[in-house]
């Protein structure tokens, strides 16, 4: 048998449509082909190719986890003419998706541990993977703590999910919003991202910190974690860089010699800290 | 060291310009473009016939942010592009001292654009006859084998941009072809993709170009390309009666004034 | 497979291009056209250019075209249909007269387009070109293959290699399979090789200029140098170079589409381009054309040789005569080379 076509998607449809924040949707999507869905074997950290046929493609992160079967969701913001086109879809859409690429969360690694998640805005879709993979087996870790931002109220995503983890007694869920992002009934905190880590202090012994955010947040996280006691291989982020192909051909999203799309989009503080200052 | 030379080594060192933007012997003894910034180094400059590559190019990127004032060698194709790029508000000429290089050993010096605009206005932008006779044989031709003529030139086309690149008039930061929401231009390089390209690029010259072949020189696969320009430029001379670069006078097909002849418009 | 030597008499080597003609092969070989030779297509009537140094384009278009396309799709209400790349009509061809750093350009690409995913079009295309070299005896001074880890007479990538020892006589060399089964139909003509004749006197000379590994060692040491400025000051940021290198396979993804009907296009791009990385947010990590240069050496030189044990780059010199400024490669290899350790 010739190899397949790997430029070729699967077919998946719009099951459902959830209007997270202003421009930002996650869309449910289900394989058309049952057998698809079994060769779509993914991990936590993994990103796939989104299609809308006759106007391209776009790369997310795959935001829901491999511990729920049946579908597969993705959140995105409108920003270009990809998921501009996606913005406008409907549910029973046919879209495309490639994948899964790139590098997993080491979940079996961090098993017996206590994990810490950060997350800004509409960063928290790829966490959401890890998040969900991790209380699905809830046994294998110790403490889970989640501090999540957004620039306001209306901007948080997965609003109902943060509902479900807040009322979880076995997650500890911090949310905040930039200063003047609050709403008259707010009773989260108030303030960046960065400063809420801090004021929360994580215990930093066996503890994995994972940081998803916009740059700036993520450039003002890390220092906070190292004061706090985190060794710097202990911290997990994931890079975006512009992809086209998603499996380290088109040359286009290396950094140095690591290819976001081959040996990310996971990487550890440690790795991040030697690659070359261009990304 | 020869005048030349000279003459950019003092002004180096006497600081009053920073950067010089001029020729260099490069391989196979073929002129290169040179930025010189240390006194020493004008003895790298040459001019000769074979500089043709239009310098102006590197105005906009290399003069943005350079502490000082720029000199550049120019031609005179050269010098109708830095009255067209300063009318379209592309340069800041008072940063700016041109040196004409009007042969081996002979050249002009000017900081005022005005001055520029006075000699150009007395040259007239006259096409090669070489070109000339090209333009004429494939005017003659019928539709369709005009048609068959460019869609074999265009079959070469790479898609690579150099035309785009070398022409100093292409300055746009995000070209037509880089925008994506609408894609008004198709990519890849098939026949639709490259007609597209070219036919889009020859209108955006249309009434700017400046004759100086930077497009068909660097082109690495030899479309003539600029026989679609200068037949642009005959076609306006014919209709306007004339093709000059100005920065006072305003640019022919982006100016209307009240008295302008309609009898174009049927 | 061990590399195979023979000899073969000239009228021989004349009679198998003919042959192959004659049998409906398409076979692919370098025309002169007014000042330059091109590769295209040959019929009986052609006649093969022999006396060139290097053609403008490269040969990677037979096996990476300039667009692709990968895939077509049919949309109507809410259903999609697509329909898969055909790799039934893909043609065989024959490349004759393929210098050693054509060949050599397809190894670079092979691995690229394998490494870990397979390119299943790609290889498709490449497997069904059969490549039938004939070594250099005459270079420019933009050539330096043998700085590269080529040579003038060099077999990678190659399926025969012809290289001529005098007027009437070729040393034939049978690489591959593919050249074997030429070998087999051709049989009569491949004569018992003759232990006097060395291919290296018949070979251009091109002395070697460059150490490949200390230029690595430069890439990966010097990111922050002042060099990549000043090495690309005069760069324009056109796709010239990349385009006629047999080694470059950046590409695009496009959708073309009309009415209900489209297909997804592989089109070539390069990283020269002022747009290639630039996020949807307008972020762009290589926003000075310094950087950008950094990154097309960085690519051919560190990058392929430590991810895909490859040289990205065969020497052929095609971009330092395609380039409207005087790029010249060999030039600022040369420079980097001569770099201290101030930078």
């Amino acid at each position: 048998m010739t190899d397949s076509n790997i430029y070729l998607p699967y077919s998946v449809r719009i099951d459902k449509i959830t209007l997270e924040a202003p421009g930002v949707k996650t869309f449910r999507l289900k394989f058309l082909h049952e057998e698809d869905e079994d060769q779509f074997d993914f991990k936590a950290g993994q990103f796939g190719e989104y299609s809308v046929f006759g106007v391209g493609e776009s790369t997310f992160c795959i935001a829901s986890s491999p511990t729920r079967k049946g579908y597969l969701e993705c959140t995105f913001r409108q920003t270009g003419k990809v998921t501009s086109a996606l913005a406008n879809c409907e549910e029973g859409d046919i879209l495309g998706i490639r994948g899964p690429y790139g590098n997993v969360f080491p979940l079996e690694d961090w098993k017996g541990k206590n994990l810490l998640f950060i997350a800004g805005g509409i960063a928290l879709p790829p966490m959401r993977c890890v998040i969900w993979n991790a209380l699905d087996k809830r046994s294998d870790y110790n403490d889970i703590t989640i501090v999540y931002g957004a620039r306001s109220v209306a901007d948080l995503v997965y609003k109902h999910e943060l509902k479900e983890w807040k009322s979880r007694p076995d997650v500890k869920l911090v949310l905040t919003v930039d200063p003047g992002g609050q709403t008259p009934d707010w009773t989260g905190e108030v303030g960046f991202v960065p400063s809420i880590v801090d004021k929360v202090a994580p215990v930093s012994e066996n503890t994995i910190a994972i940081v998803c955010g916009p740059p700036v947040m993520i450039k003002n996280t890390f220092p906070v974690l190292l004061k706090l006691g985190f060794e710097d291989s202990n911290i997990y982020t994931t890079l975006e860089n512009r992809m086209k192909c998603g499996f380290g051909k088109c040359g286009r999203c290396n950094v140095g010699k690591v290819y976001v799309c081959k040996d990310g989009p996971v990487f550890t503080y440690k790795q991040l800290k030697e690659l070359p200052n261009e990304y | 060291m020869d005048k030349l030379q000279k003459f950019v080594f003092d002004i180096l060192t006497s600081k009053e310009v920073t950067l010089v933007i001029g020729y260099e012997n490069g391989s196979a003894n073929k002129p290169r473009p040179a930025f010189i910034r240390e006194p020493s180094d004008s003895e790298r400059l040459v001019f000769n016939e074979k500089c043709v590559l239009n310098l102006t190019v590197y105005l906009g990127t290399h003069c943005t942010n350079n502490p000082g004032k720029v000199a550049i060698f120019a031609t005179l194709p050269a010098l109708c592009s830095i009255l067209q790029l300063a009318s379209e508000h592309q340069i800041q000429t008072a940063d700016l001292l041109v040196i004409y290089c009007k042969s081996n050993d002979e050249f002009e010096v000017f900081d005022d654009i005005n001055k520029i605009e006075e000699l150009v206005c007395k040259e007239e932008v006259v096409i090669d006859s070489k070109n000339s006779v090209l333009i004429e044989t494939i005017s003659k031709l019928s539709v369709e084998e005009r048609f068959e003529y460019w869609t074999e030139q265009f079959s070469k086309c790479i898609k690579c941009y150099a035309c785009r690149a070398a022409c100093p008039l292409c300055y746009c930061t995000r070209c037509t072809v880089e925008i994506n929401q609408p894609q008004w231009v198709h990519s890849p390089s098939h026949a639709l993709g490259n007609f597209e390209w070219h036919i889009m690029r020859a209108m955006h010259m249309a009434g700017r170009c400046l004759n100086c072949d930077a497009c068909a020189n660097a082109c690495p696969v030899d479309i003539p390309l600029n026989l679609l320009t200068k037949y642009m430029i005959r076609d306006i001379k014919e209709k306007f009666g004339e093709y000059t670069f100005s920065v006072n006078k305003g640019n022919l097909l982006s100016t209307f004034k009240p008295d302008d002849k309609e009898t174009l418009i049927r | 497979m061990d590399i195979e030597k023979y000899v073969i008499l000239k009228p021989s080597v004349d009679a198998i291009l003919k042959s192959l003609l004659a049998s409906g092969k398409t076979i692919v070989a370098p025309v002169r056209k007014k000042d330059a030779v091109c590769f295209e297509k040959i019929d009986e009537n052609s006649t093969v250019a022999d006396d060139f140094v290097q053609t403008k384009l490269s040969l990677k278009s037979f096996a990476f075209p300039r667009y692709e396309k990968l895939f077509g799709f049919n949309k109507s209400q809410k259903n999609v249909t697509v329909n898969d790349f055909d790799f039934k009509q893909i043609p065989e061809i024959y490349l004759w007269g393929t210098k050693p750093c054509d060949a050599s350009g397809f190894l670079a690409l092979n691995a690229i387009f394998n490494w870990d995913f397979k390119d299943a079009i790609y290889n498709a295309r490449q497997e069904k070109l059969t490549i039938i070299t004939f070594s250099c005896f005459q270079s420019d001074e933009n050539c330096f293959c043998t700085s590269v880890g080529g040579g003038p007479g060099g077999t990678a990538g190659s399926d025969i290699l012809f290289t001529k020892v005098g007027d009437e006589k070729y040393i034939a060399e049978v690489i591959s399979e593919k050249g074997s089964r030429i070998r087999e139909q051709f049989s009569e003509f491949f004569l018992p090789t003759e232990a006097e004749l060395k291919k290296e006197q018949y070979l251009a000379k091109i002395d070697q200029l460059l150490d490949k590994e200390i230029i690595k060692e430069r890439l990966e040491n010097f990111f922050e140098s002042e060099i990549w400025k000043k090495q690309s000051e005069r760069c324009l940021g056109c796709g010239a170079c990349a385009y006629v290198c047999p080694a470059c396979g950046c590409f695009d993804i496009q959708d073309e589409k009309s009415a209900n009907q489209g297909s997804r296009i592989r089109c070539w791009d390069s990283c020269g381009f002022s747009q290639f990385t630039v996020h949807a947010s307008g972020h762009n990590p290589r926003a000075s054309q310094s950087q950008r240069w950094r990154q097309r050496l960085s690519h051919k030189f560190s990058i392929m040789p430590e991810r895909l044990n490859v040289v990205g780059c065969t020497g052929c010199g095609r971009c330092s005569r395609a380039c409207p400024v005087d790029m010249n490669l060999l030039e600022h290899l040369t420079s980097i080379m001569k770099m201290n350790h101030d930078g």
